[in-house]
């Protein structure tokens, strides 16, 4: 209950496109885009990269860990949350007039 | 026979019931042998999967490699498992399967795949499940509050300035001393409610935290709230939500513990609110019993040093009564503050700055009295009398500096008045006559120690200075609605205003205003001696002295 109220509260923030909530396996487990090849394409693909990013951070330093992930590209801005059981992933476009 | 023979010798091989050493006897001799049909047993090995991966496969673009995905689901396709059993698996699951050039990856979902390789879905119960588990609760509250907190930034990094309009901010009232920050107000928790008590945290000054008593319209939502808002972040919804059964009074951060929210509410329970914990209801709370309060809680604070603080909980009742934060099950201490031997009706109380014993406290019946908590006459010791008007709050003085200002205490009654005592004499030094609505609330400014704001009933916010002029506030803000409490944060450079419709605005104050001169001291001395010689000339002008006067 608490869980939706703060998912939609994200939702509802300027210029969110959708979120998803990703399991450790690459499933989705709650996702706000309509269409189920868009949200597994999302996971499957962004599941991969931020698994790449960790293993990256972690070789170039063993103590270090990934923490947030930020993806900026021209049209909108993708921002995962890692976490070692779970990943939240927003996809947010950015306002780029003040 | 040759055939029978590779039979025997196999049948021999696997074990069966005649003598495996009989057999080559019998083929090196040409004796009569004895024929049987014999069980060819089949076992089928499977040929063992070779698997294989090379740490350059995972850089280089390899085109074939397409349509294994790192995690390979076809393997655990239909056996329907519990996802955190598959969870489990997949942890101990060393990553040895081939994987996917990140060249491929970009194109990874094209249809190009030879097998449409669809990662397993959960039904709708097991979504439930995992979304109802502890462990997903905790994940979400606190990457929910990381994400709200970058969502809300819009920070551009691109932004060009060689083809931007370039318009400049600075041209605009730079001389306006104080300014709305923003305002914070949150639609479920708010609403509908009157702030009750703000209090900035002690150890992150970003920090602040607003108590809200019941909303009407909403009987089934809980009664009391207290939102931790961060004035840090451009997201509009608080860090952290309590609530509890009862209407919220009083609210403070608990000085020495940087987790605990102290709270005292209307129905004369302490209640102790810890953010590491995922629940939002009390920790602790307080007996409701004759020998705690059993009226609304009007002020807690914590006293004392590092190793040897106490909570200190005051009623409307006139009761007094130490706490240690350990242990709210029973009181350690309980003063009732008596005058004449009646309850004192209390609505405010206030420590000075850094003596845990001596208190003021304002009351309903028009005066304030001086108190202390320990020694021989504990208790009420002097009263304050000259409001015309219940107290509405008392201010001591907080700034320290070269002089010691104890003596020195404001306070805020609904007469319309500011009055400003000396306790050293116990007279009035000065009164303030400039609001036309009850004054709700008073604050020092904690660096400036000339500084104070009064909030009155018409969302007007006064700055006095009193070394700048004493008839007449220095600045003035307005807000929407009634103020109900104001209070300035540690750094003296931010005010937050509470009302009664729910909103906490945060005022910034100009530099020139907010922060003390080198001199302020030395001046503030002067106009203080200044004052207090006009107002005992006035006193004697008029043969009619503000009452004053010990009470023993």
């Amino acid at each position: 209950a608490e869980v939706e109220e703060t998912f939609k509260r994200i939702l509802s923030h300027k210029g969110v496109i959708g979120a998803i909530i990703v399991s450790y396996d690459g499933i989705p487990i709650r996702s706000s885009f309509a269409e189920n090849d868009v949200t597994v394409q999302y996971c499957a693909l962004i599941q991969q990269l931020a698994q790449k990013a960790k293993s990256a951070v972690r070789d170039l330093d063993p103590g270090n860990d990934l923490t947030f992930l930020r993806i900026r590209s021209k049209k909108n801005e993708i921002m995962v949350a890692p976490s070692p059981d779970y990943l939240l992933l927003v996809v947010q476009e950015p306002n780029d007039q003040p | 026979n040759p055939h029978l023979k590779s039979e025997q010798s196999e049948f021999a091989a696997a074990g069966g019931p005649e003598s495996p050493r009989s057999s080559p006897k019998r083929e090196a001799g040409v004796g009569a042998k004895k024929l049987t049909v014999s069980q060819v047993t089949q076992t089928t090995v499977v040929a063992k999967e070779t698997v294989n991966y090379c740490k350059e496969t995972q850089t280089m673009n390899l085109e074939p490699e397409r349509d294994v995905l790192t995690y390979d689901e076809s393997e655990r396709e239909g056996e329907g498992v519990n996802a955190a059993e598959a969870l489990a698996e997949l942890q101990r699951m060393p990553h040895v399967q081939e994987l996917v050039a990140a060249g491929a990856a970009a194109d990874g979902a094209a249809p190009v795949a030879a097998e449409p390789e669809k990662p397993r879905e959960l039904s709708d119960e097991e979504r439930q499940q995992i979304l109802l588990s502890e462990s997903f609760v905790r994940f979400f509250d606190k990457t929910a509050r990381v994400m709200e907190r970058a969502l809300a930034e819009d920070v551009d990094i691109f932004i060009d300035y060689s083809g931007g309009s370039g318009d400049t901010e600075l041209g605009e009232t730079a001389k306006q001393q104080v300014k709305q920050q923003r305002v914070f107000y949150d639609d479920r928790w708010s609403r509908n409610r009157c702030v009750t008590a703000l209090d900035w945290s002690p150890h992150f000054p970003e920090l602040c935290l607003a108590a809200y008593n019941a909303n009407e319209d909403a009987p089934q939502e809980p009664d009391g709230v207290v939102c931790v808002w961060n004035v840090k972040f451009r997201k509009d919804s608080p860090e952290f939500v309590f609530h509890c059964q009862s209407p919220v009074t009083s609210a403070c951060f608990a000085k020495f513990h940087r987790n605990l929210i102290v709270g005292g509410t209307y129905s004369g329970q302490v209640v102790l609110w810890d953010n590491r914990t995922p629940r939002r209801t009390p920790v602790q709370r307080s007996p409701l019993s004759s020998t705690a309060h059993t009226q609304p809680v009007l002020s807690v604070c914590v006293l004392g040093s590092e190793n040897a603080h106490n909570l200190v909980s005051a009623s409307s009742d006139g009761r007094l009564c130490t706490w240690s934060l350990d242990m709210l099950s029973q009181p350690q201490e309980t003063l009732d503050l008596q005058r004449q031997n009646r309850p004192v009706p209390a609505t405010c109380l206030d420590f000075a700055p850094s003596d845990a014993n001596h208190f003021v406290v304002g009351s309903e019946d028009y005066s304030m009295y001086t108190g202390c908590r320990h020694g021989a006459k504990a208790g009420i010791m002097d009263a304050l009398d000259g409001h015309q008007g219940p107290v509405s709050a008392v201010a001591t003085h907080r700034a320290t500096g070269p002089v010691d200002l104890g003596h020195i205490v404001l306070s805020a009654s609904f007469d319309w008045t500011v009055r400003l005592w000396s306790l050293r004499d116990l007279g009035t030094v000065h009164v303030f006559e400039e609001t036309s609505d009850y004054v709700m609330d008073l604050c020092w400014s904690p660096v400036n120690p000339a500084l104070f704001c009064a909030a009155d009933a018409l969302g007007r916010l006064d700055f006095w200075q009193l070394n700048l002029d004493t008839e007449q506030a220095a600045a003035r803000a307005q807000c929407d609605a009634a103020v109900n409490r104001c209070r300035f944060s540690d750094s003296g450079l931010l005010l937050g205003a509470g009302d009664h419709l729910g909103r906490l605005t945060v005022f910034e104050l100009a530099d020139s205003l907010a922060s003390p001169r080198q001199e302020e001291w030395k001046l503030l001395g002067r106009t203080l001696h200044e004052l207090k010689q006009a107002t005992a000339e006035l006193a004697a002008a008029e043969q009619d002295p503000p009452g004053v006067g010990p009470i023993r």
